[in-house]
């Protein structure tokens, strides 16, 4: 296939991809998190009657509405066509699995952008209760965002039951679906009212005594919906008994929760512009370091090979070729080997045990891996190549080692070299 | 390319015709909508110069630049569905599609940034050659994309999987002539809402007329120049629909004050693109299946899916519905 711009595979590649989908996952939270704060605001001010709230939230609109909305539709658009590109089988696969809940969040896209401009325009010729109304409504349909991504993301995590019996129930409520639901809605609106602070520390239509007043009417609000954070993932880290790694990660995102609601606190308090600039630089470092940590996470899963858990990201493995990789073999049920004094919940992850990639054979290598190595190999000496494929695993650690016999080898490093294969799929 | 048996769902299993039939509707939208984002953005420099002139004319310029936020919002937002459903039914050989998505989405936010500015600022802007300057700018963005678009329709289509630079031409005049005939129907269809407004609604569909001509000519041309492709009948509806497009923008011409012109000629070019997108599945997939032998993996029933998909469905369009109906007449200032 040939495009006017040539092969991108120098830019494909798997930290690019991780780092695009955790700055993504970021952008989407504020902006969902900036809706649901912006919507409620509105609506407490309409009932105070507060014209200096509405006069914020009216300079802020365009940094409050379309831009979030935009910015994490842009990216949202261009980490699919990265993973197109990328891992082509595993995104067909899941594009195949979540088709209906990916058509619905199309439509509710569309309801999205006409909101966002309804209420981004409707300051002027709206009725209050209209008003009202369209926020809401941008509201909920960007929470509906990050009900997809949480669906996605938690069957790329724990398709657990749905390997056994293949049914969409089993995919769609899978075990971690409704802890990453919470804890993202509650990370979203931690992000969006962080970022609504900055917003309205940089608004122009206001004086500095009225933008104190501002976060200090809205404090108390934001402080009940950011303070809610720690109490929510302490609930889900007693009732998923998570291991540590997690614990740590999911404490730093508390801890920056409950720095943002000390912010408000502070901010609904105190009127001094010290307390406001000092209380904002501790609460951007703990977000940095909850989201430093975070972030590092979620790229580590995205990275990490062989587990079952990550199999379709890592492997670029469509789904259908579960079972048969299950009959032959290469994908084994085994017990995670977890270091002792680490693991909270060892009772938990020895019933539970993964689902593991032993090895890949000649037939997956053609229909899936293959596809990244063709490109790398095409036009290489055989003998060259041959050492290559036997060394897989140390060549890119993400490719489960060659079992194939001999011959195979030697059919697969024919087949990978040949400069007249150059399409998927075949 | 070796012809395939003659099959309505085109080797696709059961269930995935009402896919190919989502794609055509959802794809048909997106082309409309897009095509009425670049056509309003190459027709309002022109607009707004005649406005100036003359300036008891109803300001149908500013109207539209009043609404082009959202239409260019909706244009982009309604792109996912398509690019969903033709995945859906090309699985991970879709990658013409995948690379075209890439390429042309990352003008897009400087097109979106500058409509929202331009929509913000507007009324305190005197200087109407720099607004000017500013849609020219949108539809430059707006142009590249069809342009890439155009190279990888040729890349998809194409039996050897490579562009076909002339073909490309084709394609890409084929959409700015739908652009400029879309918009020329919506600006008639605009001005025929207001009193007195026989001039605009003329205007609108002289420039619908050029445009619905350009694209019968074009759509003859593309369909002419692969004789090895059979046409559908598809595309035979499409070209009389678009005949029929440029027929009701003259009777437009003629009669202004029939409000029934435009309207028809609304009506028309919507089905010609519905058809014509009909023909381009159908015609996309053909290539596909015949050169790779390529079969989808099984959609799984999902019943459940299914009817919360309806049920979101309906609530979309409720909520856009009362977007429309509702709005206007319960207006007021807060």
């Amino acid at each position: 296939m040939e495009y006017p711009l040539g092969h991108m595979t120098a830019l494909i590649n798997r930290d690019v991809f991780a780092a695009l989908g955790m700055l993504f996952t970021a952008v989407l939270l504020t902006a969902s998190g900036l809706a649901v704060v912006n919507a409620g605001l509105l609506i407490r001010g309409q009932r105070a009657s507060s014209s200096l709230l509405l006069r914020a939230l009216r300079a802020g609109s365009f940094f409050i509405v379309p831009v979030p909305f935009f910015a994490s539709l842009v990216l949202g658009l261009f980490v699919w066509f990265y993973a197109a590109l990328l891992l082509p089988s595993a995104t067909s696969a899941l594009i195949h699995q979540f088709m209906w809940l990916l058509a619905m969040q199309g439509f509710v896209l569309i309801v999205q952008a006409a909101a966002a401009y309804a209420y981004h325009t409707g300051w002027r010729v709206l009725t209050m209760r209209d008003h009202a109304r369209w926020a809401l409504i941008f509201a909920a349909s960007s929470w509906f965002g990050v009900l997809t991504i949480s669906e996605i993301a938690s069957f790329i995590l724990t398709p657990d039951a749905w390997l056994e019996s293949f049914r969409a129930v089993d995919a769609y409520i899978n075990p971690s679906f409704f802890p990453l639901l919470i804890v993202l809605t509650a990370w979203g609106v931690v992000l969006g009212s962080v970022a609504f602070t900055f917003i309205v520390q940089c608004l122009a239509g206001l004086t500095a005594g009225e933008k104190k007043l501002v976060l200090a009417k809205a404090a108390r609000w934001l402080w009940t919906l950011a303070g809610a954070l720690p109490v929510v993932i302490l609930l889900l880290m007693v009732l998923e008994d998570a291991p540590l790694a997690r614990a740590a990660e999911r404490f730093a995102a508390g801890g920056m929760g409950t720095a943002v609601a000390i912010l408000f606190i502070v901010l609904g308090k105190r009127e001094s512009g010290n307390r406001i600039g000092a209380t904002g630089a501790a609460t951007a470092f703990a977000l940095l370091v909850a989201s430093t940590m975070a972030f590092h996470s979620g790229y580590v899963r995205l990275k990490d090979p062989y587990a079952i858990r990550n199999y379709i990201y890592t492997n670029d493995i469509a789904l259908d070729a579960a079972p048969r990789m299950r009959r032959e073999g290469i994908l084994t049920y085994a017990h995670t080997i977890v270091p002792a004094g680490i693991d909270l919940s060892r009772v938990a992850a020895r019933r539970r045990g993964e689902w593991v990639f032993r090895a890949l054979r000649y037939g997956d290598y053609l229909g899936a891996t293959g596809g990244r190595l063709r490109s790398e190999l095409r036009g290489m000496a055989f003998d060259e190549a041959r050492i290559i494929i036997e060394h897989l695993p140390v060549v890119d650690s993400a490719i489960p080692p060659f079992i194939g016999t001999p011959r195979e080898l030697d059919d697969l490093t024919v087949f990978l070299t040949s400069p007249f294969h150059d399409r998927d799929g075949v | 390319m070796t012809p395939l048996p003659p099959n309505e769902t085109l080797g696709l299993p059961a269930g995935m015709s009402v896919i190919e039939l989502l794609s055509v509707i959802t794809g048909s939208l997106h082309i409309l909508l897009f095509s009425l984002a670049l056509g309003t953005a190459l027709v309002i420099p022109a607009l707004l110069r005649w406005e100036r002139r003359l300036p008891a004319r109803p300001p149908v310029g500013e109207r539209l630049m009043a609404a082009y936020p959202l239409l260019l919002s909706l244009g982009i937002a309604s792109y996912m569905l398509p690019a969903l459903f033709d995945q859906t039914i090309a699985g991970n050989l879709s990658y013409a599609a995948a690379v075209r998505m890439g390429y042309w989405w990352l003008m897009i936010p400087l097109a979106l940034a500058a409509a929202y500015a331009l929509a913000s600022v507007v009324r305190h802007l005197h200087d109407r050659g720099l607004i000017r300057l500013f849609y020219l700018l949108i539809a430059a963005v707006l142009v590249m994309k069809a342009a890439v678009v155009a190279v990888h329709d040729t890349i998809s289509r194409s039996p050897v999987m490579r562009a076909d630079i002339a073909g490309a031409i084709i394609i890409f005049a084929t959409m700015i002539a739908l652009a400029i005939g879309t918009a020329g129907v919506a600006m008639g269809l605009a001005a025929g809402r207001q009193d007195g407004a026989e001039c605009g609604v003329r205007r609108g569909m002289r420039i619908a007329a050029a445009g619905a001509s350009a694209l019968a000519a074009l759509w003859l041309l593309e369909g002419s120049s692969h004789p090895g492709t059979p046409l559908g009948v598809s595309w035979v509806i499409a070209f009389m629909l678009t005949l029929a497009t440029a027929g009701a923008c003259i009777l437009g011409i003629l009669r202004p004050r029939n409000s029934v012109w435009p309207w028809t000629s609304a009506v028309a070019l919507t089905g010609a693109v519905i058809s014509m997108r009909a023909e381009r599945v159908a015609a996309g997939l053909r290539v596909i299946i015949a050169e790779t032998a390529y079969t989808p993996p099984p959609l799984r029933p999902q019943p459940w899916m299914s009817a919360a998909f309806v049920a979101v469905l309906a609530a979309c369009i409720a909520v856009l519905v009362w977007m429309c109906l509702g709005m206007r007449s319960r207006r007021g200032p807060q």
